[in-house]
């Protein structure tokens, strides 16, 4: 089965993308994803341009543009409150349930 | 490793701020000072929190977490500074909402990978009300730095 690509992107793409990147391994993990998808960061300003190459984007940085994928905000796994809702939105959008 | 990401040369505690770009301003000077960035640093903080905000309201307390793109960086350093009084940072990712920041937790980082353990306990601590309770609260440099020493692996 080829893998879901989630790609999380933050401002610099050093601090909260990879801090939510390493998260949302943990819960795949967890919760029996782990070898479905392969999670990648990146910064917002390269965002656009790699968008095309992955089925999702989970991004900690306000974002106006449109993208040609679903654009989900990731702060709750930063602040660990109300993750359960997005992480549910997730896995629909990665169409894993 | 993860012991030399903190120096309580950058632990300011109390700071007296009128907003958030001052607050941001007395640390970012004063890694400057230690050498841990380049000048280039301190209006860098500025410009990236001004295009993405990053307060976090973390349990019982507002944090912000400013952090600027690592070619402004010399030598990797998580420099924190407890607020005298809160000021208003921007949400993280939601600019409309307001948050009351009372510890900043600045990261000076040179690349990130290594650091990953780091930010993932930063992100615990943020979550932890009677840690952050602690490092508000904290009475020197020295023991806000063994209290970060004791839960950032």
């Amino acid at each position: 089965m080829i893998k879901k690509r989630v790609l999380v992107a933050c401002g610099t793409g050093v601090a909260t993308s990879v801090a939510v990147a390493k998260k949302l391994e943990n819960i795949f993990k967890d919760r029996g994803y782990g070898d479905l998808v392969e999670v990648s960061t990146c910064t917002v300003a390269e965002m656009e341009s790699k968008a095309s190459k992955y089925d999702l984007i989970v991004t900690t940085a306000h974002n106006s543009k449109p993208m040609p994928v679903k654009v989900i905000m990731g702060v709750a796994f930063l602040i660990g409150r109300g993750t359960e809702p997005v992480l549910q939105d997730i896995l629909e959008s990665l169409g894993l349930k | 490793m993860s012991a030399s990401l903190f120096n309580s040369s950058v632990i300011l505690l109390n700071i007296e701020a009128q907003n958030a770009d001052e607050a941001l301003v007395i640390l970012a000077k004063k890694l400057h000072a230690e050498g841990y960035v380049k000048d280039t640093f301190i209006q860098a903080i500025l410009d990236r929190e001004a295009e993405f905000s990053t307060g976090l309201p973390g349990f019982g307390r507002g944090v912000a977490i400013p952090h600027a793109d690592p070619c402004f960086v010399n030598t990797s350093v998580l420099a924190v500074a407890t607020l005298k009084n809160p000021v208003q940072f921007r949400m993280m990712g939601n600019h409309d909402e307001l948050i009351d920041v009372e510890v900043m937790f600045m990261l000076a980082l040179k690349e990130s990978h290594s650091h990953m353990s780091v930010l993932q306990s930063l992100m615990d601590v943020i979550q932890n009300e009677s840690l952050l309770t602690q490092i508000k609260e904290a009475a020197t440099p020295e023991a806000l730095y063994a209290l970060m020493s004791a839960h950032i692996a």
